[in-house]
């Protein structure tokens, strides 16, 4: 179990970084590959991970157009269009992790850490949200304070990824070997 | 629980934009939406005009040439968009500025003033098309006296230019090239005085209504009006700003010398309209007839 959200952790950090030099370096497929190979791991003991190995398999195939094209730079409809669907697609794959999770950590007494895994799904998927909501609406409504909503709301989508890698961390270290 | 509550969710999101495309969809402009602008260009100064048109946010096309009947503009292709710079942005639609340089003498030498009111614009990504643009006039160039100096501009709300007198003169009209279509939108005020040294009044910072701005409404002036060496003359100029339009034009005060010679002097006048979401759909819906949805 450990090694599935060690697999999860680096799949969902190469997710969420960038480094475009040509080409992205740290390229989505590879850590939708990760998740999916980390999924696998976990569904050897909880069946419902079954869900994150086919969301994530789809996640490596539909990412792969996004290696070579710098989704931050491109303003023409298609390829916005495509990013969309790759930010939804993320939040998917992410709902499936956390009904993972929240369904493997119900047996253990770790009462706290449910509560966590429970915070941080509900501002993770708020956040994202809003996100999803302004896009949609960024189709008629412009102007300077529309952008600096943008900005806010990037930012606060940044800032969940992050809680979501430190939570992984966090799972990770958890005793899941220990008898229940 | 949660569990459905997502999908519930991602489902309305989906709604939504789905309800924000068909929107877009139906208030998308078929093609650019020029403002209207009443320009005077004399074809002896630099022939730089810039014109301002709205069009869909997602637009990326750039002007290639245009034309005024005869005469060919070709736009600055400077900047990251070949030229178009994005001014504004009303919601769905984006206002953006060209500036393009004419060449009218390349269609010979014109003697009389030549009147446009539609331009044949090539954008890159359509048909070439005829745009309603206003009102635009190439002036000729003539030799002219000039029984003024000119001392200094001030603009605001209204804009003020200030001349003094050079030499004894008899001014006998005020007009310009646009007379009927501003008609009423457009009001001059003229303020004389002997000595220019000592009616030396401030401009009128803080922006005075109009109506309390100094000066004789110039349909209200008894023409001719006399002025002596060293008198000055304030020109002041006010937009209705209902018109939204923008303008570029002279106001020309015209009558005769003392010797004889006849002058017709241009005091310039530049607005740019203040736009925001409700001009932009009276403009739109101006020319594009149909009503708007809003």
């Amino acid at each position: 179990m450990n090694k599935a959200f060690q697999l999860i952790f680096w799949g969902y950090l190469f997710i969420f970084f960038r480094i475009h030099i040509g080409f992205d370096l740290l390229a989505d497929p590879i850590g939708y590959y990760l998740i999916y190979a980390g999924g696998r791991l976990m569904a050897e003991r909880f069946p419902v991970a079954k869900k994150v190995e086919i969301v994530a398999f789809i996640g490596m195939l539909i990412s792969v157009p996004g290696i070579f094209v710098n989704l931050a730079e491109v303003n023409s409809g298609i390829w916005d269009l495509y990013a969309e669907g790759l930010f939804v697609w993320k939040v998917i794959v992410v709902y499936y992790l956390f009904g993972t999770w929240k369904s493997a950590i119900q047996g253990l007494g770790h009462a706290r850490l449910r509560d966590r895994v429970q915070m941080t799904y509900v501002w993770y998927m708020g956040i994202h949200f809003l996100m999803m909501l302004y896009s949609s609406f960024s189709l008629n409504v412009g102007g300077n304070s529309w952008s600096s909503l943008f900005l806010f709301l990037s930012l606060m989508v940044i800032a969940m990824d992050i809680v979501l890698l430190v939570l992984i961390a966090a799972l990770r270290r958890v005793g899941w070997e220990e008898p229940i | 629980m949660k569990v459905r509550l997502f999908w519930v969710i991602m489902a309305l999101i989906g709604i939504s934009w789905v309800a924000n495309f068909i929107y877009a969809q139906s208030q998308k402009l078929e093609q650019p939406v020029f403002l209207n602008h009443f320009i005077d260009v004399r074809t002896y100064d630099n022939q730089y005009v810039t014109f301002y048109y709205l069009t869909n946010k997602e637009d990326q096309s750039f002007i290639q040439v245009v034309e005024l009947g005869d005469i060919r503009g070709l736009p600055e292709r400077v900047g990251s968009n070949d030229g178009v710079r994005e001014i504004d942005q009303f919601g769905r639609y984006s206002l953006r500025e060209v500036t393009v340089q004419f060449s009218p003498e390349m269609s010979g030498t014109p003697t009389a003033p030549q009147r446009f009111t539609e331009m044949n614009v090539y954008f890159s990504e359509e048909k070439p098309t005829t745009y309603p643009i206003g009102q635009i006039v190439f002036h000729p160039w003539e030799e002219q006296v000039q029984p003024f100096t000119f001392v200094s501009t001030h603009a605001g709300i209204h804009m003020e230019e200030r001349v003094r007198i050079a030499e004894p003169i008899m001014i006998e009209s005020v007009n310009n090239s646009f007379e009927n279509e501003l008609r009423d939108h457009l009001f001059v005020k003229l303020q004389s005085a002997q000595d220019f040294a000592s009616e030396q009044t401030a401009y009128e910072y803080g922006d005075k209504e109009w109506n309390e701005v100094k000066g004789t409404d110039a349909r209200a002036v008894k023409f001719p009006v006399k002025l002596k060496t060293d008198d000055w003359l304030a020109i002041k100029s006010f937009i209705d700003p209902e018109l939204h339009a923008v303008l570029d034009m002279a106001i020309g005060l015209k009558g005769k010398t003392d010797t004889g010679e006849p002058f017709t002097v241009p005091a310039g006048y530049m607005y740019y309209p203040h736009l925001d979401k409700q001009a932009v759909q009276t403009i739109i819906r101006e020319r594009t007839g149909a009503g708007s949805n809003e």
